[in-house]
């Protein structure tokens, strides 16, 4: 079993940098390999989710399921990681944290929630912030070696939708099949609307996304598909969980180009039906679930 | 000849507190004059220019010789902005009275934690309260500056005809 060095907390990875210094340091005999996220809530014990369930922390750093024995996460925790998170300057990231979400360089992701502040009908602002969800990226070389054959034959890139619930791996498996097809030579074009496909940070991605891979980042999808589209004369375009009417009108008229187009969704199970008319809209060749 | 020094001395004492009071009451006014000024272009950064603070707070301090904004800018990633404000606020406000302080502390409560609406609300409202202190340090420094420089003359002048 890994386990955080302390080494390696304190030099700052992505992720661990805007953790608390107080709860930082109780991460120290963390598995590192199995944990996916690390919740703080205010006044609530600090919890760990990891591969094989939810486990608690106690004052000595070991874990536990009791969450009786876990250390409590305090208010100031909570302005200290927001303080980590937005360097200290909220108002920079206005427009991510209205969408519930900062994304930190290496594409790990702080999910935020609180008290919303509602204006003309919207969301324009998260105030008494009450939860930090942080989230690690990882890249998995290979994750998509058992759709890649699915998807391109050879010749012919498939338009393709990949249905699973959250947390399974879809961004991951989308960043691995853009790397994949990058390679074999595919002109890839990846809108990023949330910035964890390709993480770019100064411009550079610290995931390997072979030769011939574009991205666009932080643009609403239906525009930045279209955008390149225009832009980069792409073999397919990669985004990530379409969801409303303006991205299947954006990728009807992408396939009318002769672009083929992969995407994920949210979605139990392609069984469970439901996703026929979105199939139908986009003219999705195959969907994977 | 001793009674002579020693009566200069008296003198000189005298006349350099008052102008050391003097003196005193004219930084606060160019302290206050250079925060206001700095804070105006704090808020026009988180308004448009959407920098984060700490590289807001660097550049202006530079930009307008305003210590308490590079301390602060330089300290925030150990101890937090609220806390690397204040302190900046203890160690480079030195002429600034209590009031000046407790105004610039309540914006330290919210500098760079809120949107950009509230962060420009509060800025203005600090910025408010700076410039009536302002005005009012400036009646202070006429009312009050000459008078501290002619009193302390004075005070070593009858203090030496009392000695001697």
């Amino acid at each position: 079993m890994l386990t955080l060095a302390k080494e390696e907390l304190i030099s700052g990875q992505d992720l661990f940098s805007a953790v608390p210094e107080r709860i930082r340091k109780y991460l120290c005999g963390v598995p590192a390999d199995k944990l996916m996220e690390i919740r703080l809530r205010s006044g609530v014990s600090l919890s760990l989710v990891c591969t094989d369930g939810i486990f608690y922390i106690t004052h000595k750093g070991r874990l536990t399921e009791n969450y009786r024995e876990a250390v409590t996460v305090t208010g100031n925790d909570i302005r200290r990681g927001l303080e980590l998170v937005t360097r200290s300057s909220v108002y920079a990231f206005e427009n991510e944290i209205k969408n519930g979400y900062v994304t930190l360089a290496g594409g790990h992701r702080v999910g935020i929630s609180g008290d919303a502040v509602i204006d003309e009908g919207k969301i324009s602002h998260i105030r008494s912030v009450q939860s930090l969800n942080y989230r690690f990226a990882r890249e998995v070389i290979g994750a998509a070696d058992c759709v890649i054959d699915r998807i391109f034959d050879g010749k012919k890139i498939k338009n393709t939708l990949i249905v699973s619930p959250p947390m399974c791996g879809k961004t991951t498996m989308l960043r691995d099949i853009a790397r994949q097809l990058s390679q074999r030579g595919k002109k890839v074009s990846i809108v990023d609307e949330r910035g964890e496909i390709a993480a770019l940070s100064f411009g550079a991605s610290p995931f390997e996304l072979g030769a011939n891979c574009d991205v666009l980042a932080n643009v609403n999808k239906a525009d930045g598909m279209l955008l390149m589209l225009r832009a980069m004369s792409p073999d397919v375009i990669i985004t990530d969980e379409i969801g409303d009417e303006r991205d299947f009108a954006a990728i009807s008229e992408i396939k009318k180009r002769g672009v083929s187009v992969i995407t994920t969704l949210h979605g139990m199970d392609f069984a469970e039906g439901g996703f026929e008319e979105i199939i139908r809209i986009c003219g999705v060749g195959q969907c994977l679930s | 000849m001793l009674k002579l020094i020693g009566a200069v001395m008296i003198i000189v004492s005298g006349a350099a507190w008052g102008f050391l009071q003097s003196e005193r009451l004219k930084k606060r006014t160019e302290e206050l004059e250079k925060l206001i000024s700095a804070l105006g272009l704090l808020e026009n950064d988180i308004a448009y220019g959407k920098r984060d603070i700490k590289t807001a707070l660097y550049s202006i301090g530079r930009l307008q010789d305003v210590k308490l904004f590079c301390s602060a800018a330089e300290n925030m990633d150990s101890v937090g902005i609220k806390n690397a404000f204040l302190s900046a606020l203890d160690t480079h406000g030195e002429y600034l009275s209590g009031t000046d302080k407790e105004a610039a502390a309540v914006l330290a409560d919210n500098l760079g934690m809120t949107d950009s609406s509230t962060q420009i609300k509060c800025i203005r409202h600090t910025v408010g309260i700076l410039k009536t202190a302002h005005e009012n340090a400036v009646c202070e420094y006429e009312k009050s500056g000459k008078l501290y420089r002619g009193i302390g003359v004075l005070a070593g002048l009858a203090a030496v005809i009392l000695l001697f």
